[in-house]
């Protein structure tokens, strides 16, 4: 029951993390795979391409391809106006919102 | 372990992944692949091995990948499915690759013009293909035309210098066996229309393999 809590807290936020890492620096796909993996939102790389999908579809996030020294261009993704937006709109709720949450269910005590 | 049988590993990697992923809806195995193999690609023996172990196994990616597309709590699925284009599938793109190759055989010029819509239209060639193929052909007959015309016409004096008469009595654009402007810009358009345009629809329609 706990890992459903969990999963589908990250499910609520792991896009809203995605726009937030974009607004940051543009970044290609194994970079948000990384920073996402470490902070334990997704569990693999596979989770990662259908939301950047959708971000893409729904215009929050646009590509564009770097070439490489090494290999093949990269193909970077960035904040769109449109995820600009989505994600203000998010943090402005988010704060209130997790400040009400915890003071209903409260902290667990040590 | 040797920078081949890296380079081995990682390929074999990708084909395990190809194949797991094959009830991954299209557009989302390619952004995988494609993400995967521009990590792997020009990296150094230890990193190439790092990376897949950090990667995993390719059938939980493919799982995942899968249960993620098919998340209907997602909200932002809805938007996902609905927009969904037919220019993300490989029929369409096929169909593009295939007529950028013999539209403009088949109904000259509008064949082919219909053709780079298509293409352009398709979401499953990366960008600099799509100007690869539509741009190249032109870019080299151009080159063969100019380069043969500018190589070829200096020439003609000397060719006419050792002529009989000792003038330039009869020019060499009158010599049916000596090419002219002409022959150099219609030998282009064929070559063109008949091999370069159909040869760069075809590597597009290569450039799809495993998309």
């Amino acid at each position: 029951m706990t890992a459903d809590v969990g999963a589908q807290m990250r499910k609520g936020v792991v896009e809203y993390c995605v726009l937030g890492l974009l607004a940051r620096e543009p970044m290609y796909g194994w970079q948000l795979a990384e920073a996402l993996t470490r902070a334990d939102l997704i569990a693999s790389i596979g989770t990662l391409y259908p939301l950047l999908g959708r971000l893409r579809e729904s215009e929050a996030v646009t590509t564009f391809d770097v070439p490489s020294e090494s290999g093949p261009a990269r193909k970077y993704y960035r904040l769109t106006d449109a995820g600009t937006a989505r994600l203000a709109q998010f943090r402005a709720q988010w704060t209130p919102f997790a400040r009400v949450v915890t003071g209903l269910v409260g902290e667990e005590r040590s | 372990m040797t920078s081949t049988e890296f380079a081995r590993q990682s390929k074999d990697f990708l084909a395990r992944l190809d194949a797991a992923m094959q009830n991954v809806p299209h557009g989302i195995a390619t952004e995988i692949r494609g993400g995967i193999a521009e990590e792997l690609e020009g990296l150094d023996a230890a990193a190439t091995a790092a990376r897949i172990a950090q990667l995993g196994d390719p059938a939980v990616i493919a799982r995942e990948a899968q249960a993620a597309t098919h998340d209907s709590d997602a909200p932002a699925l809805v938007v996902a499915e609905s927009k969904r284009s037919r220019t993300d599938t490989k029929g369409f793109s096929i169909v593009a690759a295939l007529t950028l190759s013999f539209g403009g055989i088949i109904v000259p010029a509008i064949g082919w013009v219909v053709g780079v819509v298509l293409v352009s239209a398709s979401s499953l060639w990366r960008t600099w293909e799509k100007v690869v193929a539509i741009v190249v052909p032109f870019v080299a007959v151009a080159t063969v035309i100019i380069f043969g015309i500018g190589a070829w016409f200096p020439a003609a004096p000397e060719a006419n210098a050792t002529d009989a008469g000792g003038a330039f009595a009869t020019p060499a654009a009158n010599n049916p066996l000596v090419p002219t402007a002409y022959d150099f810009v219609w030998t282009g358009i064929f070559g063109l229309g008949v091999l370069l345009i159909p040869a760069s629809g075809l590597w597009l329609l290569w450039r799809l393999r495993r998309r």
